[in-house]
């Protein structure tokens, strides 16, 4: 790095293997189905994937705060109004667009049929039809893995999410430096740091720190 | 649905007024009157702009008298106006001329029995759309249990498969009796039919998701190798044909196009012939022809067999049980994907059963940068 180029943690972010992205990756299955999904044969495989039956404000608070890295999301049986607006997925899905837009997630239903969901295929950043096999998950899967689940995409999500806030181009530029520090130094960071650096406490803070500290993680797994 | 549909058949007959239908027809009950006012009238513009048309006390009806002086009522029904005329509407009456109060009194309405007349419309409708709907989702429930079932036996054909001896299903499938390979072809079939199913009550799901690199020979062919199984019980044999490399991006419901038009070949193909399937790159796109010895399409057939419904005369009597949604859902996915189905013959016919033959191709290319929503 040259005295005179800012360092960028899309710059000096270290690759990785497929393999390696596979398993570091977070998946969660949400489906009131338990055979719906092929979840064990992709467990078998190396995928790490947990399997919700429904969304209760617990997990939809991980949800938002991007604790996983895909989400699989069913639309009927698997919440209610209590944390969907709509009573079913599509109500969950909006609430964690708006709260994360660059979040990764998969409509998975067999509601293909019905207009009525349309909005639900369409938010979404794939589909997948029920029935599904092992093939078609994985075709789904790992090209998300591949884009998603990358220290470039991570920061994308985050610096898109602060200018969204309202964050003015200097302060991201300042958290930028916070996390790529804290990504050298393999130390945490924490909501107090980032709001400092933001310049003022926002509402994605939760989801901004569980970015960070997914791009520490990966940062760190392969020691240069 | 279809207001104006529901209008021409069901409430225009039963209309104790004469209405003026959207296609400017004359409708109703007590058809235009003792007079020919309006059924001579030329211009039809009953309910133009430039009519002075004001609210009645009812809020969804204005009314008000044409250019020539007759009264005109617009009411709200649904989402739509039925326009009624020839009226000698009461709360108008000083401004009609003497010689029409005359000729129109036998027509002579107030506002309040049009609004009834209206309201009892509307309540008719509502429950119409709520027993179409009734129908509909019962409909649509009963579909969500069939395809959980039909998740159950894809997902236990694929583990037995898995479970046999080999490394590529060709391998494992060969250790089967031929009985078990038309189990497990039969199975991919049925899964493919399912899959196209959901397009006909929603076309735009032909384009959601992302689109994927396509090997579009490979997949294909191993459509034919599926099919063969269908194309065997017709005594037909399929042969591909090309060099195609290409792999296009498409939406995943790419596949049921070529899927529903080598359905299509095998199902009205002559007993005993061959269905040729060509595969060939065209610029960065792919070019896919099904040919067969099917029924002759007459000329004025040509157009109309890719829209719902529709069958030809000859293909008809071939299968007659058919339902004419396969090339109207190919043309679906095609749409999805920029790009069209066509048809040519070789007008060179020949006769089975008293039935003209000819060889029908189907065509279409596809690229990867094309359609979607």
């Amino acid at each position: 790095m040259t005295l005179w180029s800012r360092p960028s943690l899309t710059r000096s972010a270290p690759h990785r293997a497929f393999d390696e992205q596979r398993k570091r990756v977070k998946i969660v299955v949400i489906d009131d189905d338990p055979n719906a999904f092929p979840t064990q044969k992709l467990q078998a495989d190396g995928y790490t994937i947990e399997a919700w039956d429904f969304v209760d404000s617990a997990g939809l608070q991980r949800l938002e705060d991007g604790k996983f890295d895909i989400i699989i999301l069913d639309i009927k049986g698997i919440a209610d109004e209590s944390v969907s607006p709509t009573g079913d997925g599509i109500g969950i899905l909006e609430r964690i667009k708006s709260v994360n837009p660059h979040q990764a997630v998969v409509a998975f239903s067999g509601n293909d049929y019905d207009l009525s969901y349309s909005r639900f295929w369409k938010m979404a950043d794939d589909t997948l039809v029920k029935p599904v096999s092992v093939i078609k998950a994985k075709e789904v899967l790992d090209p998300l893995i591949r884009e998603q689940v990358s220290i470039e995409h991570y920061w994308t999500s985050i610096s898109a999410m602060l200018g969204s806030a309202g964050v003015s181009g200097r302060r991201i530029r300042k958290v930028e430096r916070l996390i790529l520090a804290s990504a050298r130094e393999n130390s945490s960071v924490g909501a107090g740091q980032i709001a400092d650096a933001a310049g003022k406490w926002l509402k994605i803070t939760g989801a901004v720190v569980a970015l960070a500290t997914k791009i520490i993680s990966l940062w760190n797994s392969h020691p240069s | 649905m279809e207001l104006p549909s529901f209008v021409d058949e069901i409430v225009a007959p039963q209309s104790p007024f004469p209405l003026v239908l959207a296609d400017g027809s004359l409708t109703g009950g007590i058809v235009v009157l003792h007079s020919d006012i309006c059924r001579r009238c030329g211009n039809r513009r009953c309910a133009a702009a430039d009519v002075p048309l004001e609210n009645a006390a009812d809020a969804g009806i204005r009314v008000g008298l044409c250019s020539k002086g007759v009264g005109v009522a617009v009411l709200e029904v649904g989402s739509t106006e039925l326009i009624a005329i020839g009226l000698l509407i009461t709360e108008l009456s000083g401004r009609y001329t003497r010689g029409l109060k005359k000729l129109l009194e036998s027509n002579s309405v107030s506002v309040d029995q049009l609004s009834r007349w209206r309201d009892s419309i509307d309540k008719f409708l509502a429950k119409f759309e709520a027993s179409a709907r009734e129908s509909v989702e019962g409909s649509l429930g009963m579909l969500h249990d069939v395809k959980t079932t039909l998740a159950t036996i894809v997902r236990n054909a694929e583990e037995f498969v898995e479970g046999l001896p080999g490394d590529t299903p060709d391998e494992q499938l060969a250790t089967l009796p031929d009985s078990g390979v038309a189990m497990i072809k039969a199975t991919e079939i049925l899964y493919r039919q399912f899959l196209m199913m959901p397009l006909l009550t929603n076309p735009a799901i032909a384009s959601t998701g992302r689109r994927r690199v396509t090997p579009v020979y490979r997949v294909v062919d191993g459509l034919a190798r599926t099919l063969r199984l269908l194309a065997k019980e017709r005594g037909l044999t399929i042969r591909m044909y090309g060099a195609s490399r290409n792999a296009p991006r498409t939406f995943d419901s790419f596949v049921g196009l070529p899927f529903v038009l080598l359905e299509n070949a095998i199902k009205y193909a002559r007993p005993g012939s061959r269905i040729n399937v060509d595969v060939n790159d065209e610029g960065a796109g792919v070019r896919v022809e099904i040919t067969s010895e099917s029924p002759h399409l007459k000329a004025e057939e040509r157009e109309r067999i890719f829209a719902r419904g529709f069958r030809g005369e000859a293909a008809a009597n071939v299968s007659p049980h058919g339902t004419g949604l396969g090339l109207h859902l190919a043309t679906i996915i095609a749409l999805a994907h920029g790009a069209s189905v066509t048809h040519r013959c070789n007008e060179t016919l020949s006769y089975v059963d008293g039935v003209p033959y000819c060889q029908n191709t189907f065509s279409f290319t596809i690229h990867g940068d094309r359609g979607g929503s």
